[in-house]
């Protein structure tokens, strides 16, 4: 596989200094505006957007599309310049509006791999990976070019091509060569730009992986864009996801997935019960078309508000019907649809004339028409703010649109996704 | 250390992109305006005063222009010389596009590159060509036809304004066939299609279908020749001038380099500025058709190709057409050789073929003068054509990359020299060099050249740039280029062949070029353009024939091999 070469590259690559635990990239009040402030209102692409990577890490801006996560990497690479904020890099600031500093792409000393792959079609595979040593600032001799491009080459399984022209590889292949391009200067700092998103399903599972090993064994800090979550779940050490210019979540991909702090959150990231809730004084107990359930306390809601409650399907326990035990939480429903999907069996449970998402385990004997009982665990039934209910987050209505309408109309459970 | 942090301690919004765009809208603006502005303030000088002369200002020019009766007269001419040629050349033009791209005729590959090549051939020399073939005293056709038909007199004459127009249309079906094979390829066959599914007659479709939905962009490629037509020089002056037949263009050389007497350059300043607005008038209308044919764009994005029908009866018809056509081309081309050869002008004969010999090439390519003038050739196109294409490059990549008001003025004042005819610049030049060293050497005619064909330039590599994927670009940054460097060995190196599609464009228009090696002409920069017509005013035909031949020669060899890589290379991407 193309990871066992890496530590032979590495260890030639890396220089010295790697256990710095000062963050490699600082992105501090970054914002970006289209279009002139001084006429009309500009579009914001990005809005008080920070974070920090640590050396070595795996970050991801994920979102979706048109959430700012392309228009924040532009920014870092330095192929837009933001409104206003700061970038730092290994300490060095490369923009600051106040200080008036804006370092030029070529002189950031980044590898990046774009989502076209932008290989040159007029130039061989060889010629493609020399540029940033030939005309890039890291210039080096060319005896030196030669044994370094092979050498990258190599690491992504492409030596064999090196004289071939462009157009005449295949999409992994391209991308192949973009990374080997992207790593062949010895970079700080790699940003990879939806790479997976051209390639077919099985090859991205494959290159998922590949390109995870590969960035660790040579311990290049990493920043990640994508749209989907499975890629970013899988990937990543830290997850920043983003909706309309603004971070909503920052997180390890199981502090997101478990934790979600916002509906869209909950929604994003997989599947998700969303039930309306109105909370009591101390926000331990929930009041829900289900009845009431005891739920996880967020301190930030406010007492006796109106929240929604999330839980996963994956969250809900189904006990063993001879087991009399009584735990919190317990509802009886009656199945109404099932899917088995061998892995596990997806339910529409109906509680009270509403309907409750449930993956349940395959091994169970479940039928339609069957009355169950689902414990819904109070440490697993997490309370948002509902946008709904709250004029703050009146801008995350529009894009949840539909949904929040059906539950205000009274059908009150919404299943996502 | 402190070079390193000095470079990266730059202020945001200075890059060395800042400086070369403002280095060229300076360029620029002073190569458009500049010229125009001595121009237009030359026209309100008294008659006999020089543009930089404190003489005080007058409307006397434009007055004697506005009561002359001979002034409508010319504007008549003009327009009724400019138009006529456009009608009969679109339609020649439309009939062989029509045949090459959507029939199913043999050879037309071979038609195709004959037609993008005739760029070779400067109108100037066919034009000659012209006046040995059919000219009242020994013209050959003019001799055949009375031989055949035992006539007393000539029946043809190159000197009337009919043959001026036939020959200037003749000369633009070649540009005519370029539009409009394009307009032809790029509609889509369904909607013709859709004609026959219902029935119609194939004569139906092409009536109510095919030509409807061409006719927007018809009407822009005939409004853009009319705006070509109106503002040509070489043609009306070698024909219309013997014929009686003045035009806007040969009556402001003709004040501006008179034979006797001193030149007027108020008065062709004035007329000067009314052929600018002419021009500026025809602009607007051509933008006016393009919104149209954008409106009827049936260019879906798609690779189809066109469906060709298959001309069945009609077959022996078509070649006889094109057959006559490229006859009529080539025959001026073969008396002009024939003329070459021979020690005076004969009428091609059998007895003639004895006295065949090279003598004439030996003769003119002994000659300093003559030398000197390839030798000028040479460096003028060489100069103006790569000028034009560096300049093209980087006044694109800030049209289509960069955005922004100075980008977009940028733009603009390099389309500007589209509406400036050339005899007006070329004027506009002699005012502004009158009294500059530069004046009387090559270099007033590379600038001359350099801002009339700076709008092929950039138009051509503003759609190609456009073509290419910004990521190919951004990726040479990342990897660690400088915006030159990217420039040149990235996006250049993507879009080589409309490079040199365009570069050879502007060679071949310069070489062609006589209105400013004329205009500016001294004992220094002749030229090959101004050198045969200078020959043949002498006269002397068979010296000036051996020019007109190694000018089409030598501009064939490099036009001919260059169409057919790039049409290859084009057609593949």
């Amino acid at each position: 596989m193309m990871v066992d070469k890496a530590n032979l590259y590495k260890a030639t690559a890396r220089s010295s200094g790697d256990n710095d635990e000062r963050a490699l990239l600082v992105v501090r009040d970054l914002r970006k505006y289209f279009g002139d402030p001084d006429r009309g209102s500009p579009v914001i692409a990005i809005d008080s957007v920070n974070f920090e990577v640590k050396r070595g890490d795996f970050l991801t801006l994920l979102g979706p599309s048109g959430c700012g996560k392309s228009t924040t990497l532009q920014c870092i690479a330095g192929l837009q310049h933001p409104s206003s904020g700061q970038i730092d890099m290994d300490g060095e600031i490369v923009f600051s509006d106040q200080q008036g500093i804006t370092v030029p792409a070529n002189k950031r000393k980044l590898g990046m791999v774009f989502q076209s792959y932008a290989i040159w079609p007029h130039m061989t595979v060889f010629d493609n990976v020399a540029f940033p040593l030939v005309h890039g600032s890291a210039r080096v001799p060319s005896a030196e070019v030669k044994r370094r491009v092979m050498e990258a080459l190599e690491l992504v399984e492409l030596d064999h091509l090196a004289l071939r022209y462009s157009p005449h590889l295949s999409g992994g292949q391209q991308q192949r060569v973009a990374l080997a391009r992207a790593l062949v200067h010895q970079p700080k700092l790699l940003l990879l730009d939806e790479p997976l998103s051209n390639l077919d399903v099985q090859l991205r599972d494959t290159m998922r992986v590949e390109i995870r090993q590969l960035v660790k064994q040579l311990g290049i800090t990493t920043v990640f864009v994508t749209h989907d979550q499975a890629e970013a779940m899988s990937m990543s050490d830290e997850i920043v996801l983003m909706q309309s210019g603004r971070i909503m979540q920052k997180g390890t991909p199981r502090q997101i997935f478990l934790c979600p702090k916002s509906r869209f959150a909950a929604d994003f990231m997989g599947r998700s019960n969303l039930i309306p809730a109105a909370l009591n004084h101390d926000g331990t107990i929930a009041d829900t078309p289900f009845g009431q359930l005891r739920c996880n306390p967020d301190h930030k809601l406010a007492p006796n508000s109106r929240a929604l409650l999330v839980i996963r399907p994956q969250a809900i326990v189904v006990p063993d019907p001879e087991v009399d035990a009584v735990s919190p939480n317990t509802l009886l429903g009656e199945i109404r649809t099932l899917s088995f999907l061998g892995e596990t069996v997806e339910i529409d449970l109906g509680i009270n004339g509403h309907c409750l998402k449930v993956m349940a385990d395959p091994y169970l004997s479940l039928s339609a028409g069957q009355v169950i009982r689902v414990v819904l665990p109070p440490e697993r039934c997490l309370v948002v703010p509902d946008p709904d209910a709250s004029d703050r987050t009146q801008a995350a209505v529009g894009l949840i649109g539909n949904g929040a309408t059906a539950s205000r109309n009274g059908a009150a459970v919404r299943e996502t996704r | 250390m402190s070079v390193v942090s000095q470079s990266r301690m730059r202020r945001s919004g200075i890059t060395p992109q800042t400086y070369v765009k403002w280095i060229l809208l300076a360029l620029v603006s002073a190569m458009v305006m500049g010229p125009l502005f001595v121009l237009v303030l030359t026209s309100f000088r008294p008659p006999g005063a020089l543009p930089f002369q404190d003489a005080g200002y007058t409307l006397a020019n434009y007055v004697d222009i506005l009561t002359r009766r001979g002034s409508l007269r010319i504007f008549w001419n003009t327009l009724y010389y400019a138009s006529s040629s456009v009608v009969l050349g679109i339609t020649i033009a439309m009939i062989i596009a029509w045949l090459t791209e959507r029939t199913n005729m043999g050879g037309r590959t071979l038609f195709r590159i004959l037609m993008f090549s005739w760029m070779a051939v400067p109108p100037l020399v066919f034009g000659y060509g012209w006046i040995l073939l059919i000219n009242p005293g020994n013209g050959a056709i003019n001799v055949l036809l009375m031989n055949v038909f035992r006539l007393s007199g000539a029946p043809l004459s190159p000197y009337s304004p009919l043959a001026l127009i036939i020959i200037s249309g003749l000369s633009l079906v070649p540009t005519a066939y370029v539009m409009i094979s394009g307009l032809l390829r790029n509609m889509d066959p369904s909607l013709e299609d859709a004609g026959y599914v219902i029935g119609a007659a194939r004569s139906t479709t092409v009536r109510k279908i095919t030509l409807p939905l061409m006719r927007p962009g018809l009407l822009s490629v005939s409004i853009f020749l009319i705006m070509a037509m109106v503002q040509t020089f070489d043609l009306p002056q070698i024909l219309g001038a013997t014929a009686q037949f003045p035009v806007l263009s040969t009556r402001i050389y003709l004040l501006a380099t008179p034979e006797v007497g001193v030149p007027n350059y108020g008065l062709a300043g004035a007329l000067g500025v009314f052929l600018l607005m002419l021009a500026l008038a025809l602009m607007w209308f051509y933008f006016r058709a393009i919104q149209l044919a954008e409106r009827f764009r049936t260019v879906t994005g798609k690779g189809f190709r066109p469906r060709r029908s298959d001309l069945g009866r009609w077959r022996p018809a078509a070649y006889l057409f094109v057959g006559t056509y490229f006859t009529v081309m080539i025959l001026p081309l073969l008396i002009l050789l024939w003329t070459s050869l021979l020690p005076y002008y004969r009428v091609p004969s059998f007895a003639a073929f004895a006295d065949l010999s090279l003598a004439s090439y030996a003769k003119v390519l002994t000659e300093p003068t003559v030398l000197r003038a390839m030798e000028n050739t040479l460096f003028l196109v060489f100069i103006s054509s790569t000028a034009v294409m560096a300049l093209s490059c980087l006044i694109s990549w800030f049209a289509v990359r960069s955005g922004g008001r100075s980008s977009r003025l940028l733009d603009l004042l390099s389309f500007l020299p589209t509406a400036v005819p050339p005899i007006v610049m070329a004027v506009a030049m002699l005012l502004l060099f009158m009294r500059s060293p530069i004046y009387g050497t090559i270099w007033v005619i590379i600038i001359g050249h350099i801002v009339i064909y700076l709008p092929f330039g950039t138009r051509t590599m503003n759609s190609a740039f456009m073509q290419i994927h910004h990521e190919l670009e951004h990726a040479a940054a990342v990897c660690g280029a400088t915006w030159m460097t990217g420039l040149r060995r990235v996006l250049v190196p993507l879009v080589w062949p409309h490079v040199l599609n365009a570069w050879l464009w502007v060679l071949a228009h310069s070489v062609r070029d006589l209105t400013f090696p004329l205009i500016l002409l001294s004992s220094q920069n002749l030229v090959l353009a101004s050198a045969l017509y200078l020959r043949w005013d002498m006269p002397d035909q068979t010296g000036a024939s051996a020019i007109a031949m190694i000018l089409v020669v030598g501009l064939s060899a490099l036009v001919v091999p260059i169409q057919i890589y790039t049409t290859r290379r084009i057609d593949r991407d």
